[in-house]
């Protein structure tokens, strides 16, 4: 990737980042800190899981980013019954013109630049798995023969909270791969009314492309080269640290609720979006804001309960809550 | 605001970003310490004052501070207390870093300032644009800060309302009178009365001690007393008394070895070797002056002996070797030397030998002379270290009396006040008493009393202690007591006669102190006393001021204005046991003579020392014991 003019790519950033927020909003209503985390992701080249109940408009936020950004978009309805060759191709026999008889690899729908994984959870483990290589490594490998992913590339995935007859929750190494898990909330009232204006009238607006998969990569550049200061640095260590119960730092809901805290890719995490952050906020630096906001985000995904959490009922983001007023900004 | 802005402008001009950065953290540093020293100054003002109400407590509870010493505490507490606090704000070290932070999370500057600090200081690597846009954006955001509405400079008011309370308190308890002042006053005067006769004392010690004319044994010897005060004045704890006491029995020490300059054991060898000399009228003359002791005419008269030793016969000489084997025996363990030459005399004389024997005694003379001259510095040191002594300890006497003549002038006030009935009974069984030997001159004969030795006549003195408010018996059993180690036996008096000098207090009289005046409880005044002072008979009925006043009514001096060369006083008298059949406590050999002579100044101390410890007993009423140490102060020996 070349490197962009910067100064202009600031001014740009905004730019872009406001044209694809003003664009999505076109379509979606409301949800600003959904389409603000979703914009996270996409800006970091980063995945996301999109956690929320059916008709919020989950695949409507997806699709109209992936116009919005006039990206190549596939959408995978994840079924119990969906194979991993569903998701990432395969060879098919074909005959040519003389006559003979080859394999042709035929790509999946994961060969697009944004992915919609659609419930996600309700494919099977083994499906799901066949995500895993494509969301780390950017990369599918059939039959013995790898196949880059063209740049950019995103998985958006969502999945149902309450159907959870018939489902396979996502295993610990895969959820580690998306950066942010972000709860899609209900709309308002006022919100709904506009929803309903909105969809049920004769004019539906269709949102225009602002930016393309260069500019998307660009921003990411940028984003990278955000100074970050120490001690903001090591209040993410920290951060990452008192998730782990056995920790002294750890804040005593953690001790209490938690059975294994974040790895280090959240603490990546948490870095790469604070930095994308700083830049939407129109700062040139990483403050600790940045991390304490999308800190839930980054960790409730992260955090795996223990039988007494669970039992409980304890949310990931009451331990988030707990973890964020206990481990102190100065040390 | 104008300073910022072309500071700034500068800073765009020239890369000294650092500097201007460094410049916008030490002006909020400075906001900050103002802030806290609003809030930490009543704080430490506070803990001042708390100090010094502390003091002022402990000082209204036991003795311990004057108020200007309580005022000078408290205010030297509040000062440190408050500098304390305002160097702990103003120069306590902050790092750049950790301040920059601080200020970040103060003034919401969403770490701007500690992310263009790392950048400056090279801990932090970007994009040189990016490292360009942040700093430039550290330095906007910096300079919209307003430090005067970011870090207000408040005073908590309830700390400040504290602060005046424990101000008003602690005014109000330095105020207020100390019910300890006047002890710790006295206390105070005290100790800096002890420490300038501590500060004598040294210098008295420092002068014997360069005295060049002292061996080491005599300096040891004449700073052994003065070691022994020092030590006692050294002591936090001494009392006014022990302090003079202490001073007397030093000027006491002293005063024995200005004398002669020989210590106790020597003059008893001396008289002993002197007894023996004597019994040969050969030897007499230089017995006569060993027994005083007289050393240096006693070496003039061993040198005579020396050279009348031809004129002697064989069995005078015989005789004459004996008086001196006897007498060297008796320096043996005193004064080695000599007894060796006496004794070679002897041994001389024994063999015929008479020049060698004339050699041991011109021998002799010589080491008598030598030790004469030696204790003639000895002594003459001692009577100037004990001048001086008696100077500091008069001095230790006068401060007592104006001490505690105040005291008692207070005390006789409450006395009177609360117990004048107690009083009135006081000054009857005072005007009753006795008043030692300044009774009265007259004649006593005891019924018992037998002439002892030859004696045709008894000549009394009595000295002693007086005691006011006491009944007859006491005071009279006291005054024999004290009279009896004083009383003298001089035989060669004739006739009867009592001499005292004194009053007649009361019509009744309960005997005249001497020791040898078994009846002198039947005993009237016959002789012609002159009565002008009468300190037993004061007046405490109210409306008299002038009970307290009176002269000396005893004065030793007077004994040697007549320009009698010898202060001490003769005494002659007879001890008699219950019985009142004449004992006699001494060994009774025929070299008994039966005369004491005890110079009055010796005596004195000793008897200073029985008074001071009846007044620390309690055993005399308050309202007199001003007028019993008065009394004594006025016949302390000149």
């Amino acid at each position: 990737m070349s490197n962009v003019p910067l100064e202009m790519s600031v001014e740009q950033f905004a730019d872009y980042a406001q044209a694809i927020i003003n664009e999505v909003h076109k379509v979606i209503v409301g949800q600003n800190e959904l389409i603000r985390q979703v914009l996270i992701c996409v800006i970091a080249g980063r995945h996301a899981l999109l956690e929320g109940v059916p008709g919020l408009g989950k695949t409507m936020l997806v699709r109209t980013f992936a116009q919005t950004m006039n990206l190549r978009f596939a959408r995978i309805q994840f079924t119990p019954d969906l194979m991993p060759a569903d998701i990432v191709g395969t060879d098919v026999l074909e005959e040519t013109e003389d006559g003979r008889k080859v394999f042709r690899f035929q790509p999946g729908p994961v060969f697009a630049n944004l992915v919609l994984a659609d419930e996600i959870n309700r494919a099977t483990p083994k499906t799901q798995s066949a995500l895993l290589e494509a969301m780390q490594e950017k990369r599918v490998t059939v039959a013995n023969t790898t196949y880059d992913l063209e740049p950019p590339f995103f998985v958006l995935a969502t999945q149902n909270p309450l159907e959870m007859e018939g489902t396979y929750p996502l295993p610990e190494a895969q959820l580690d791969r998306f950066m942010f898990k972000i709860n899609v909330p209900f709309p308002s009232a006022t919100e709904l009314v506009e929803i309903f204006n909105r969809t049920t009238g004769i004019e539906n607006e269709t949102p225009q492309p602002v930016v393309n998969g260069e500019d998307i990569i660009a921003m990411g550049q940028l984003a990278l080269q955000v100074p970050i200061a120490t001690p903001v640095n090591q209040y993410v260590a920290r951060l990452i640290v008192a998730t782990h119960p056995e920790s002294p730092e750890a804040s005593p809901k953690v001790k209490k609720f938690v059975r294994y805290g974040s790895s280090p890719r959240g603490g990546q995490a948490l870095i790469l979006g604070a930095k994308v952050n700083a830049l939407l906020e129109g700062r040139y630096n990483v403050a600790f804001d940045d991390v304490r906001l999308i800190a839930p985000a980054v960790l409730r995904h992260r955090l795996l309960m223990n039988f007494e959490g669970l039992a409980e009922g304890i949310s990931a983001d009451e331990v988030i809550q707990d973890l964020l007023e206990h481990v102190p900004l100065e040390v | 605001m104008q300073r910022i802005e072309r500071i700034a402008t500068t800073q765009q001009q020239s890369p000294d970003h650092l500097g201007v950065l460094r410049w916008y953290l030490r002006q909020w540093n400075n906001r900050l310490r103002l802030t806290r020293t609003a809030i930490w100054l009543p704080r430490g003002l506070l803990f001042g004052v708390l100090i010094g109400l502390v003091l002022s407590t402990i000082s209204r509870l036991r003795p311990w501070l004057l108020q200007e010493e309580l005022l000078r505490y408290s205010i030297l507490s509040i000062i440190l207390s408050s500098m304390i606090t305002l160097l702990c704000i103003w120069l306590w070290p902050r790092k750049s870093h950790s301040a920059a932070l601080d200020f970040d999370l103060r003034f919401g500057l969403q770490e701007r300032i500690s992310t263009a600090f790392e950048l400056l200081t090279g801990q932090l690597n970007t994009s040189p644009i990016f490292h360009t846009l942040q700093i430039e954006d550290a330095r906007i955001a910096a300079k919209k800060v307003n430090p005067k509405t970011a870090l207000p400079v408040k005073f908590k008011r309830a700390e400040i309302f504290l602060l005046i309370v424990a101000l008003i308190a602690l005014f109000l308890s330095i105020w207020l009178e100390n019910p300890f002042a006047q002890d710790i006053l006295a206390q105070n005067a005290l100790q800096e009365e002890i420490a300038e006769r501590r500060e004598e004392l040294e210098s008295i010690r420092e002068q014997i001690e360069e005295n060049p004319e002292l061996t080491e044994e005599q300096i040891e010897e004449l700073n052994q007393p003065i070691e022994e005060a020092l030590e006692t004045l050294e002591n936090e704890d001494i009392t006014q008394a022990e302090a003079g006491a202490a001073l007397s029995e030093a000027e006491r020490q002293l005063e024995e070895m200005s004398q002669d300059g020989l210590s106790q054991e020597e003059r008893e060898a001396f008289r002993e070797a002197g007894e023996q000399l004597s019994q040969n009228p050969d030897s007499e003359a230089v017995g006569e002056s060993l027994q005083e002791p007289n050393l240096s005419e006693a070496a003039e008269e061993l040198e005579t002996l020396a050279d009348q030793l031809d004129q002697l016969s064989a069995e005078e000489q015989q005789a004459l070797a004996d008086q001196l084997e006897a007498a060297a025996d008796a320096l043996e363990e005193t004064n080695p030397e000599l007894a060796q030459s006496l004794r070679e005399a002897a041994e001389a004389l024994r063999e015929n030998d008479t020049q060698r024997a004339q050699e041991s005694l011109q021998e002799a003379s010589d080491t008598l002379q030598q030790q004469s001259a030696q204790n003639e510095s000895q002594a003459q040191a001692a009577q100037q270290a004990q001048e001086r002594i008696e100077e500091s300890r008069r001095a230790m006497s006068e401060f007592n009396s104006e001490s505690e003549a105040q005291d008692a002038s207070q005390e006789q006030q409450e006395a009177q006040n609360s117990e004048s009935q107690q009083a009135q009974q006081s000054d009857q069984q005072g005007q009753q008493g006795q008043e030692g030997q300044e009774g009265r001159q007259g004649q006593s004969e005891p019924s018992n009393q037998a002439p002892q030795g030859g004696q045709e006549g008894q000549s009394q003195q009595g000295e002693g202690g007086s005691q006011e408010g006491q009944n007859a018996s006491d005071a009279q059993e006291a005054q024999t007591t004290t009279t009896q180690g004083r009383q003298g036996i001089e035989g060669e008096q004739q006739g009867q006669s009592q001499q005292g000098v004194g009053e007649q207090s009361g019509t009744q009289s309960g005997g005249s102190g001497a020791g040898d005046s078994g009846g002198s409880e039947n005993s009237q005044n016959q002789g012609n006393g002159t009565a002008q002072n009468q300190p037993g008979q004061v007046d405490n009925r109210p409306g008299n001021d002038d009970q307290r006043e009176y002269d000396p009514i005893y004065n030793p001096t007077r004994i040697g204005e007549d320009d009698t060369p010898d202060p001490e006083v003769s005494l002659s008298g007879e001890v008699t046991d219950d019985s009142g059949i004449p004992t006699q406590e001494t060994n009774f050999n025929d070299s008994f003579e039966g005369t004491s002579t005890v110079p009055y100044n010796e005596v004195f101390n000793s008897y200073r020392g029985e008074v001071q410890k009846a007044l620390e007993s309690d055993y005399i009423p308050i309202g007199l014991r001003d007028l019993v140490r008065a009394y004594f102060t006025s016949i302390e020996p000149e």
